[in-house]
């Protein structure tokens, strides 16, 4: 018995080797990191320097700079997606409605197309002045013109709205499957009770899918929080740190700067924040239940 | 008079739903149109690009052609294409390896604290590549590991772990007696492992492929991070991103080359992303059907 348990340890130490080396020991070592001075300046001989770099972040305000900027960006994402999804699932559940498939195939493309390469058109269509937004599209529908790089407010909007268009599918897919399974005789029964389209929606359609809305809000949060490349490639952060959010800021430091032990101190603290969230999703969603 | 009343209100409330479907049809669908039109268009830059190319008169392949045979900042988009392969492919069969051994385990091995090292190990899932990105560039430099090896390092456990749950499930639902008749007959346990259970969990290792395979294909901060200063080692990602105009905007190459770029990309992946997801929900209705 004991050697078929060695045995069975055989199976997991690849996963656990590649954990321990690929994510403990790597934040070990950025943790020491971000107490010393490694910079493109002192790239060999860095020092220890102790909380200096703490001291950076927490002293001159960048720390609740940012906190408000990630929270602008994940609540702001999160509560316009989820809507919109919700929205239009509710659009296409209605039964006399024609061709839903053909919208559903169009509304989806958006998802399907990769991320990043969707950005990068993106980032394309908001360039002020010569780009499609501001020469064709928002003139057309009367809309002010947007330009990110001096006005905040019109940095949001922009990140917002591509964020959005990238989502949108997403929840669109998830609450149009959450509305389908609810049993078609809740709807006729409330019909013979002479039951309104609102009175329905309140006390059918609502509570059937709490459970749904819950956890998709949970998981997405995390995700937005997380959400690097459209803040990293449309606004690059700006203008000056307004759009910043921990996770691309760290990257920032580090990459853009060079200044790699800030950039350490400042994935120090974005990774804490993604472990207190990791336990609130798996306490929260029982995600685990299932697999263990 | 009161069915009538009904009938105004269905056509009202069904015209306002085909209003809404069709206005974000168009936003679905604009930016991928855009960029399919410049593609085939020769405009050289954004402010050269006119509304009319968007209803295009005609069809120029200038763009393709130049993508593929001219050499692009001391690399070019062929080999940068060839180089994503390399290491998506790479990614796609250790992912695969390693998700069904840790999923082997977790559902037939008897591991002490099975629950704790999987709550563990999940929690890695909720790191994207970016939030580990700066403490793994200063783990890897140090190793000399900011290359291709380093990469695949380091895009492996994210796609593997979440692919070892969905595949503890699956195996889950292969009868244990068909590797015990197998052993019987004097297969070794890993052998029971490779021939019987691989070849019966097939949907999970190719829906595991792929992931890892896109993972890998589409990740760009970590890739940009280890391999920017070798131009000829670059990813195809890295590659968009500087004929986009974002690395070094002098030196870009003409617009609908970058659109060129992002549609010969974009729609292989766009196609995989689409057979992911049929799987997916297979996978998941197969698994629910299961614990019944």
């Amino acid at each position: 018995m004991n050697k078929q348990k060695l045995y069975s340890f055989f199976y997991i130490i690849p996963i656990v080797s590649i954990t321990l080396f690929l994510f403990i020991f790597p934040l070990v070592y950025s943790l020491y990191i971000s107490f010393t001075n490694l910079s493109e300046l002192h790239f060999i001989h860095y020092n220890y320097v102790g909380l200096v770099n703490y001291i950076i972040i927490f002293k001159y305000g960048y720390f609740l700079e940012l906190l408000k900027n990630t929270l602008i960006w994940t609540v702001g994402s999160l509560v316009t997606m989820m809507s919109l999804g919700f929205g239009l699932a509710l659009l296409l559940n209605q039964s006399d409605l024609k061709g839903k498939s053909v919208f559903y195939a169009i509304l989806i493309l958006p998802w399907a197309f990769p991320g990043f390469i969707s950005l990068l058109i993106w980032q394309g269509l908001w360039v002020d002045p010569y780009g499609m937004m501001n020469r064709l599209i928002l003139p057309t529908l009367h809309l002010p013109k947007v330009n990110s790089l001096t006005s905040t407010t019109d940095a949001w909007i922009e990140l917002i709205v591509t964020n959005d268009w990238l989502s949108f599918p997403y929840f669109m897919t998830v609450f149009y499957s959450a509305l389908q399974s609810i049993p078609k005789e809740l709807y006729d029964i409330a019909d013979l009770d002479g039951a309104g389209i609102l009175t329905k929606f309140v006390k059918i359609t609502l509570p059937s899918l709490k459970r749904t809305i819950a956890f998709v809000f949970i998981t997405s949060f995390v995700f937005t929080w997380n959400n690097f490349y459209p803040i990293y490639i449309l606004t690059g952060g700006g203008p000056g740190i307004s759009t910043e959010t921990f996770i691309v800021y760290a990257y920032q430091e580090a990459f853009s700067y060079s200044n790699f032990a800030l950039g350490a101190a400042w994935s120090m603290i974005s990774t804490i924040f993604v472990i207190v969230l990791a336990i609130i999703v798996i306490k929260y969603t029982h995600i685990l239940d299932s697999f263990t | 008079m009161a069915i009538r009343r009904y009938k105004i209100l269905k056509i009202l409330r069904l015209l306002f739903s085909y209003i809404i479907l069709i206005i974000m049809s168009f936003f679905a669908i604009f930016p991928l149109y855009y960029v399919f039109m410049t593609s085939f268009s020769n405009a050289p830059n954004l402010i050269s690009l006119s509304i009319s190319d968007l209803i295009p008169k005609h069809i120029y392949f200038t763009a393709y052609k130049y993508l593929i045979s001219t050499n692009l900042y001391g690399g070019s988009f062929p080999l940068w294409v060839r180089n994503s392969l390399i290491l998506a492919s790479s990614t796609a069969i250790i992912s695969v390896l390693l998700a069904l051994i840790t999923g082997y385990a977790l559902s037939r091995l008897d591991i002490p604290a099975k629950k704790t090292l999987a709550t563990f190990i999940y929690i890695v899932t909720f790191f994207p590549y970016t939030a580990t990105a700066v403490p793994l560039y200063l783990l890897f430099a140090k190793f000399h590991l900011l290359n291709y090896i380093g990469l695949i390092l380091a895009y492996t456990p994210g796609t593997s772990i979440f692919a070892a749950f969905i595949a503890k499930l699956s195996i889950d639902a292969i009868p244990s007696s068909y590797e015990e008749i197998a052993m019987i007959d004097g297969l070794s346990r890993f052998g029971a492992f490779l021939r019987i259970v691989m070849r019966l969990a097939l949907p999970v290792v190719a829906l595991t492929a792929i992931l890892g395979f896109t993972g890998a294909y589409l990740d760009f901060a970590l890739a940009y991070s280890f391999l920017l200063p070798n131009v000829k080692e670059w990813t195809a990602t890295i590659g968009l991103y500087y004929m986009a105009g974002l690395l070094n905007p002098a030196s870009a190459p003409q617009y609908n080359i970058f659109a060129a770029g992002a549609v010969l990309m974009g729609i292989p992946l766009m196609a995989l992303f689409i057979v992911s997801q049929r799987m997916m929900t297979k996978a998941y209705s197969n698994l629910a059907g299961v614990k019944q």
